[in-house]
């Protein structure tokens, strides 16, 4: 049975090999296009907009960077932007992913596909990321918020808070992926979640919409093939 | 139950007895026993440190989905389903483990614990989080569900609220502390300038879905004096005191500071400075001296702070690899470096010791008597005993006054 945590994940990886192909600037085009047909078809704007803010930082910072690039015209990390509207779909495209799975049940949808053992930890562990790098994003600045940093509530005031976060977000969350590693060897997270979700398990069959969303992209990709490669 | 009280070289868990409480100082070593047990248990056991966020795997939605996942059988589930249910928390299971209060993360950990399955628990100071509802009957009622073992550390052991245990172990204190005690003569005299804030008909909730509403119809606070927020887990506590920095916005009503209404959500940290409940929430800066300095602390007296606090430590360690004990101090430390007329702090003592527990006391009163305001929430009766405060009950959302606290404890 195709299952929509299945469609879901194919969509996901479509876009990013798209991205990885695409020679263009019109490489987000197709990629944002299938996502607000699928967040039109299930009203998951609560969806997009976490989407959203996880995808902030990180735009900023590849914009950041290639910003001080052009400043510094000795520094020799310049970025071309393709390369950074590439990375910026990657991003979407993992975004999407997880932030769906976070809101949902990640595990049960990475054994739906097959996964076990350490390939089903190092899946988790790569779904969690995010999510966990957000909340702590979120901490952080609310720390800072708290502590006066940031005079007035604004989105430019946030948005230059960015380098004071940076630091402290790789830190804790590095500190907080690590004794999350140490929880889940000790409870047999691996184990635990094989055994029972064959008693839980509860997949649903795909809708007509959510098949759209896999399509679109792969479409993408053959147009890009026969386009920039034939 | 009987307390059997055992010396501190028998063995750390007694096998006869379902529940070991560790008493001592900070530094005693009670975390470095807890571990040890933990780690001798191995994968039959379950840690749950005093931040108690490290207990949740992080990958579930849900506490129910965290049970549906980690549970080692339907029996263990239904167990840890019972305990909950029997403490009236039964809200919890639907919630995001993540985003719970404190106190009710340490009952959701509890409910994890039972459900898988595990033969030895080590809890270490997450029982000062609970009320005093909750307290006296959770490690009772924990027992009655679940099969295994649990040894834990709490700094609350002497109140009457106080989990009933069926040994404790006595740990002396070790004289081999890099940690210094409080002094609160080091804190500066330099008056601090407050004025009044005067809450009226102030609403407040996470969600426009959230069944659960912070109400304060009316509620004046002067400036010099402190204030103890108390009320059940989940009443509003912490809800309110991010109103008042700026970090929740309000539905309706206003705070009025110095005769004109304020807008905190716009201009968060405006008027109040918040040490946060867990420190880890608070600290963002990669060394201890730029914790403090960053928030305003002139550099003349950030030595002196860090000896009110108790904080021997190098201004160039980095806070995240401080005990938690000492985070917590040094989150109070940042949170008083801060130039505003009002101060709240969200469990000041947790982690604490009798001793600092007292000095953080005088620490307050010392900062009031410098014309600051100051709003503590706490659990701890031990510290309302040393605190000059008057109390707000918060009940289901609802604010009220109460009277004198440390009149209605008696002091020591």
């Amino acid at each position: 049975m195709i299952t929509t945590s299945s469609v879901r994940v194919a969509s996901g990886l479509f876009v990013v090999c798209g991205a990885l192909l695409a020679r263009r600037w019109h490489i987000l085009i197709p990629a944002l296009f299938g996502l607000v047909i699928f967040f039109l078809a299930t009203r998951q704007f609560a969806t997009l907009r976490r989407c959203a803010i996880t995808m902030t930082p990180i735009v900023m910072m590849f914009l950041g960077i290639q910003l001080m690039s052009r400043v510094l015209s000795s520094a020799q990390f310049q970025t071309p932007w393709l390369t950074i509207l590439r990375l910026c779909t990657l991003m979407l495209a993992f975004s999407y992913t997880t932030v769906l799975f976070e809101g949902q049940d990640g595990a049960e949808k990475l054994i739906d596909l097959g996964l076990k053992n350490n390939g089903l930890i190092i899946a988790l562990s790569a779904i969690s990321t995010l999510p966990l790098m957000q909340s702590t994003a979120r901490r952080i600045t609310e720390a800072r918020f708290a502590a006066g940093f940031i005079g007035r509530r604004s989105i430019f005031a946030t948005a230059t808070q960015l380098p004071y976060i940076l630091g402290p977000l790789f830190t804790q969350a590095l500190r907080l992926a690590i004794a999350r590693s140490d929880t889940w060897h000790q409870r047999e997270l691996s184990h635990r979640l094989q055994q029972n979700l064959a008693v839980i398990h509860r997949s649903r069959r795909v809708r007509s919409y959510e098949l759209l969303t896999a399509l679109l992209p792969a479409t993408w990709i053959v147009f890009i093939i026969v386009t920039e490669f034939l | 139950m009987m307390a059997q009280s055992l010396t501190s070289s028998s063995s750390p868990m007694d096998p006869l007895a379902p529940s070991v409480l560790f008493r001592g100082p900070n530094f005693s070593g009670r975390s470095a026993r807890l571990h040890a047990i933990n780690e001798a248990a191995g994968e039959r056991g379950f840690f749950i440190e005093p931040d108690i966020i490290g207990s949740f795997s992080g990958v579930s939605p849900t506490l129910n989905t965290e049970l549906d996942y980690f549970s080692s059988s339907l029996q263990a589930k239904k167990r840890a389903h019972d305990f909950i249910q029997s403490l009236s928390m039964g809200t919890i299971l639907s919630r995001n483990p993540l985003s719970l209060s404190g106190g009710e993360q340490a009952v959701a950990a509890l409910g994890l614990a039972i459900g898988h399955g595990s033969e030895r628990i080590a809890a270490d100071c997450c029982f000062e989080q609970l009320d005093r509802q909750l307290r006296p009957i959770i490690v009772d009622c924990f027992s009655a569900h679940s099969q295994g073992q649990i040894a834990y550390a709490d700094n609350r052991a002497d109140e009457h609220d106080t989990p009933a245990c069926d040994g404790s172990v006595v740990l002396p204190a070790t004289g081999e502390t890099f940690a210094a005690s409080l002094d609160h003569r080091f804190i500066s005299d330099r008056p601090i300038e407050s004025n009044a804030i005067v809450i009226r008909d102030l609403t407040a909730s996470y969600d426009s879905n959230d069944e659960f509403i912070l109400s304060v119809p009316y509620l004046e606070l002067e400036p010099g004096r402190i204030y103890h927020l108390v009320g059940q887990n989940g009443s509003g506590k912490t809800t309110l005191c991010r109103v008042l920095v700026g970090l929740l916005k309000k539905t309706q009503g206003s705070i009025v500071s110095g005769g004109r209404e304020t807008n905190t959500w716009a201009r968060p940290a405006g008027i109040v400075s918040l040490a946060f409940q867990n420190p880890d929430d608070q600290l963002c800066m990669n060394k201890v001296g730029a914790e403090l300095v960053a928030r305003g602390c002139p550099k003349n007296e950030v030595v002196s702070m860090i000896k009110a606090l108790g904080l021997p430590v190098s201004l160039d360690s980095h806070p995240g690899s401080l005990p938690f004990v000492l985070r917590k101090r040094l989150s109070l430390a940042a949170t008083f470096c801060l130039p505003r007329g009002w101060y709240i702090l969200d469990e000041p003592t947790l982690g604490q010791d009798n001793e600092s527990i007292a000095e953080i006391a005088l620490i307050l009163e010392r900062m009031a008597a410098r014309g600051a305001g100051i709003i503590v929430v706490s659990h701890s009766e031990r510290f309302a005993q040393h605190l000059k405060a008057v109390g707000i009950l918060l009940t289901g959302g609802i604010c009220a006054e109460l009277g004198d606290r440390r009149e209605q404890y008696g002091r020591g």
